[in-house]
């Protein structure tokens, strides 16, 4: 399992990133203090590090100058200014990549996702999700129920992938499409609920029946 | 200043001058002097007060010519003219110049204080707009880890919360000066998708599905301002969407046509099947805060968003104008000239 730094001063996003993160298969750690903060980075030695570049009395630019000089760490500068500049002056820093903010969640782990797969060869992003004892390989667009495999589609992955991310809540349809929509699949109404239905004849084969479940005019549930 | 108008504007001391000389010439008859002197001298004296008068003429005429001349070649920044024009040495001429030296001496002090508030404020609104977007991400991305129905409708309004403050950027960025985009080679295709993902939560609400086509052409423009054009007119596509509760439909494509002599430009359209714009509002949509018939109707309008596009595709060059049937659909036009390579 990736381990992901978070170097974010603001609270709650510093929390839900690591909830989505977490969610998304990669250990998440996070820092909670700002002084010496590239010593910090050094010290967890994590596998990619997300890096806010507004930090409290810190020098974003300087953190990352100094990380970069001493490790050759995976850095994505996520920040909130985004014209040509500020992006220029992110990847002349050293960053591997630069995410603005306000991103998009789907936009986000794409981006870390492809960071990794730079950095680490492909596969390296692989992360599974598992739940209820149905294990989703997101890599090879798998999923395995006691030793039977199936193959998904991008979007019967996608929609399992989510609904597994947000086990016993339930998802509307317009999440879900537009959650779809983020990689550009820009689906309407009618195809979702032929996707759905392809995922669940998928899932009836590996012998889990009921596994996705309809909540009339609200969305779907995986419980 | 021409010279009649210099002479109609000395005719009391003249007409005293000449009253004067036929004075003298009578007293000078009266006392027996020949016809011939008085001749003689009346010549010289008219002769000398013209010549006199003509000299003077041309010499102020050069200051008022290159005043003139001068404020005519600065065009809208005619109050700085007394910077480029050398004081006169005549004295009225002199305090002429000096009078209007203050008046646009302290016109500059306030033009160059509103622009160092209106940059100022700019500014401020620049920071504001980045200071914002960080509760933003942090109420969306509680949202997104706490699906339900409620938040997701919150959501939805944050959406729409960004949207507005994104306006407010572009509006900053459009009235001022600066050229601060970068106009550079990009594929429709790639912009296009990104207003799509970033508007994604307004169409799917809307039950609006986007149909790409013929958009692997490549146009010159800033990606990020084009991009927040085309978000403007797709929002517009799903706010005044046909009430009947079927999908509805945009179309994005784009095509070559040429428009002149060995002339060519991109056009991408962005059709819609929604309600339509009346056709007396149809040359009026870009005009800042027009909100029409539909407006108030049938969505909030702020008559923003359209002249936005319009004042961005002014800035980059492109051309950009709307047709429209009411209760059949809108297509927005824009269109781009080919960069013309000069040898």
């Amino acid at each position: 399992m990736r381990r992901l730094l978070v170097v974010e001063d603001d609270a709650h996003i510093r929390e839900e990133l690591c909830v989505l993160l977490t969610r998304n298969g990669y250990e998440a750690l996070a820092l909670t203090s700002f002084d010496d903060v590239a010593a910090q980075v050094l010290e967890a030695a994590p596998d990619l590090v997300l890096l806010d570049l507004n930090l409290p009395g810190v020098d974003g630019q300087y953190v990352c100058r100094e990380v970069r000089r001493r490790s050759p760490v995976p850095i994505i500068v996520v920040t909130s200014r985004d014209n040509d500049m500020d992006e220029l002056l992110t990847l002349s820093l050293g960053a591997d990549d630069f995410v603005p903010k306000p991103y998009n969640d789907q936009v986000l782990l794409a981006h870390v996702a492809s960071v990794l797969k730079r950095s680490y060869g492909e596969g390296a992003a692989a992360a599974e999700i598992s739940h209820g004892g149905v294990t989703l390989d997101t890599a090879r667009c798998r999923v395995t129920v006691g030793g039977q495999t199936a193959e998904l589609t991008k979007n019967e992955l996608k929609i399992l992938a989510l609904l597994m991310r947000n086990a016993g809540a339930v998802v509307s349809r317009q999440r879900i499409q537009e959650e779809l929509w983020a990689s550009d699949e820009f689906v309407d109404d009618n195809t979702l609920t032929v996707n759905v239905s392809h995922l669940r004849a998928t899932l009836a084969k590996v012998g889990v029946e009921d596994f996705v479940r309809t909540k009339r005019g609200m969305g779907y549930l995986v419980e | 200043m021409s010279f009649l108008a210099y002479l109609s504007d000395r005719v009391a001391p003249l007409a005293v001058r000449a009253l004067a000389l036929a004075f003298v010439a009578l007293a000078m008859s009266v006392y027996g002097v020949e016809a011939s002197v008085v001749t003689f001298v009346c010549a010289v004296l008219a002769l000398t007060a013209a010549f006199a008068l003509v000299l003077d003429w041309l010499h102020r005429r050069g200051f008022y010519r290159q005043l003139s001349e001068t404020i005519d070649a600065l065009g809208g920044q005619s109050y700085l003219a007394t910077e480029l024009v050398e004081r006169p040495r005549l004295l009225e001429a002199g305090l002429f110049f000096d009078a209007l030296d203050r008046e646009s001496r302290s016109m500059r002090d306030r033009i160059a204080d509103a622009r160092r508030r209106e940059r100022e404020y700019r500014e401020y609104v620049e920071t504001w707009v980045h200071e914002i977007k960080t509760p933003i991400a942090a109420a969306r991305l509680i949202a997104k880890n706490n699906p339900s129905p409620a938040v997701d409708a919150i959501d939805a309004e944050v959406d729409a919360v960004e949207g507005y403050v994104e306006q407010a950027l572009y509006y900053s960025r459009s009235t001022s000066l600066d050229r601060d985009f970068q106009i550079r080679e990009v594929v429709l295709d790639d912009v296009v998708r990104d207003a799509l993902r970033h508007k994604a939560r307004a169409l799917i609400d809307a039950r609006v599905t986007p149909e790409l086509e013929g958009l692997d052409a490549c146009v010159h423009a800033d990606p990020k301002w084009l991009s927040f054009v085309v978000g403007q007119v797709l929002v517009n596509a799903a706010k005044y969407r046909r009430a009947d509760g079927e999908q509805g439909h945009v179309r994005i494509a784009a095509t070559r046509r040429e428009t002149g002599l060995d002339a060519w430009s991109t056009q991408l359209e962005i059709h819609d099947d929604g309600i339509g714009v009346p056709a007396a509002d149809v040359g009026r949509v870009f005009d800042k805060g027009f909100t029409g018939e539909n407006g108030r109707r049938f969505a909030r309008s702020t008559g923003i968003g359209l002249y936005l596009v319009r004042e961005l595709c002014r800035k980059m060059g492109v051309e950009v104008w709307l047709e429209s049937e009411e209760g059949v659909g809108t297509s927005v036009f824009l269109a781009f000239p080919d960069m013309v390579e000069r040898a």
